[in-house]
């Protein structure tokens, strides 16, 4: 059932605890976006599941085996970028990758090909690494975690240094690892309108406590709407309101009103303000968005 | 383990070493000849064989740091080991690897060169006169063995600077102590009349070459317990 699980997930430095008691919980074929300031400890999470940093307690357990500090097999079925996309510069992008399938022991010519193409380097396969941008060993990166067509994709920051345009092939990228090769991924950002729009489910963490672990269709439910009415003369308006149509309205400035309750009916509120002379400027639904839950969220996590 | 040898062969451009290789050769060789060209500089063909001896282990055991620094510290130092530590394959057997291929080259260097010098001063001993002795093809082949010793021996002590140059990830430590340790022990030996008498038993150089192996294994015997950060 779950890709990725950990339990009570620690690591310990010296004086700091850098992740602590984290139980995320990542399913099989989902986009699971780490959302979190810099420094929450996103970075340290990902390279204990790859085993790069042995977890001071606690248990990680991949694709239902439970992973201890000497294994490395599992490593087979995940492809990774982790923080700076590295590579060996005086190669060419493509013998990186070659290189790369060599180490992984796996051997398909034409994966090589598809992944550069796949991530818009097809260009660029014969120059060195050095003479790349940061957004080119971006997409290099992916390329390099995808070739193998692993089961799990394990990506932190993948949109670092990519332009518009890159961002938006990214995303249509995973979307289509996703659908198309049903890979479970796991991606980390501080950017939270690219999280909302491609994640399944979002684990939102800061100072290393995983705060949050929720489905995106439930924030999308519950997301709060409001009315805004702009108008001359609030004051007198509010009561006029809350008698007729027996909702509450919160008073927000002398031309500003807020309303919770009765959000179908603009039309028919609309014509009762004009019909008592008030001066309608606007009326609007208000979303609150994933930015607002976070925030939210985040400030909880201070007290 | 073979297969991760020839990948390291690619990935760090090894074929490009070999230029180097044969320019030490040259240098190491017309240097000797330069020394002992007109009069006899050289008491016998023993005094010129032990110059030969030294320069090669001294030039080699630093060749062999930079191969080191290549092949191990600059993966460290530019992380590139992190992505090495996310393939299916043990920590221990990639390192292993990696001080393999530094040994046996060190080993073939050392010995290559060297067989290749003996038979160019069975070549121009005749015309350019280096020492007084006679210099026959059959003394040429009783050196043979002695090479070889040699060659195990200070290819295992070469991979000491590993040892230092892990700790800080530095290139330039690793290459620094090597020196150090390559003019300290081709100085002992120089010290000695004879030529390196610890040679002539099979377990002493076997023990050496053993030593200096086990302080490589030192530098990442807890790799697997490490985090790479």
């Amino acid at each position: 059932m779950y890709m990725v699980q950990t339990k009570q997930l620690t690591k310990q430095y010296a004086t700091k605890r850098v992740v602590q008691n984290v139980n995320m919980h990542v399913k099989k074929g989902e986009i699971y976006g780490f959302l979190g300031p810099n420094g929450a400890g996103k970075t340290t999470i990902m390279k204990m599941l790859l085993n790069l940093i042995k977890p001071s307690n606690g248990e990680i357990s991949i694709n239902e085996k439970s992973i201890l500090a000497m294994d490395y097999h599992y490593l087979k079925n995940i492809g990774s970028l982790i923080e700076y996309p590295l590579f060996y510069e005086h190669l060419t992008a493509k013998h990186n990758l070659q290189l790369h399938c060599a180490y992984m022991q796996f051997s398909d010519p034409s994966a090589i090909t598809q992944a550069l193409d796949l991530v818009g380097l097809t260009a660029s396969t014969e120059l060195k690494v050095k003479e790349f941008s940061l957004g080119m060993r971006q997409r290099l990166a992916i390329a390099r975690a995808i070739v193998t067509k692993p089961t799990l994709l394990i990506l932190d920051e993948p949109i670092n240094g990519l332009d518009p345009i890159g961002i938006k092939d990214m995303r249509e990228l995973l979307l289509k690892l996703k659908t198309e090769q049903n890979m479970t991924i796991l991606l980390s950002s501080h950017i939270l309108s690219e999280i909302e729009c491609i994640a399944d489910t979002i684990g939102i963490i800061a100072n290393g406590i995983l705060i949050e672990e929720v489905q995106m269709k439930a924030i999308k439910q519950s997301a709060e709407k409001t009315l805004h009415i702009v108008l001359d003369n609030a004051l007198e308006a509010k009561p006029l309101i809350e008698q007729h149509f027996l909702c509450k309205v919160t008073y927000i400035s002398p031309t500003l009103l807020h309303i919770n309750q009765f959000l179908e009916a603009t039309a028919t509120l609309n014509a009762f303000l004009i019909r008592h002379h008030f001066a309608v400027h606007q009326i609007d639904v208000h979303h609150s968005s994933l930015e607002d839950y976070f925030i939210q969220l985040m400030h909880g996590g201070k007290q | 383990m073979w297969q991760l040898i020839l990948l390291d062969w690619q990935k760090h451009h090894l074929n490009q070493s070999l230029r180097s290789f044969v320019i030490c050769i040259i240098v190491i060789f017309s240097f000797s000849i330069f020394l002992g060209n007109g009069g006899h500089s050289f008491i016998s063909a023993d005094d010129f064989f032990t110059l030969l001896t030294i320069l090669n282990n001294i030039t080699f055991m630093i060749f062999s740091s930079t191969l080191l620094a290549r092949i191990i510290i600059r993966e460290f130092h530019q992380k590139t080991i992190q992505v090495l530590f996310t393939y299916p394959i043990a920590r221990k057997k990639l390192l292993l690897s990696k001080v393999v291929l530094v040994y046996v080259l060190t080993f073939a260097m050392l010995s290559i060169s060297m067989l290749t010098m003996q038979l160019a001063t069975w070549f121009v001993q005749g015309t350019m006169d280096l020492f007084p002795d006679y210099y026959a093809l059959d003394d040429l082949l009783r050196d043979v063995p002695f090479t070889f010793t040699n060659a195990c021996i200070m290819a295992g002590i070469a991979l000491i600077p590993l040892l230092f140059g892990m700790r800080k990830k530095s290139t330039a430590t690793t290459i620094t102590s090597a020196v150090i340790i390559s003019f300290l022990m081709n100085s002992t030996i120089s010290n000695e009349h004879a030529r390196w008498s610890l040679a002539d038993t099979v377990i002493i150089p076997i023990m050496l070459a053993i030593l200096g192996i086990g302080i490589a294994y030192l530098s990442f015997r807890k790799i697997n317990k490490k985090d790479v950060v």
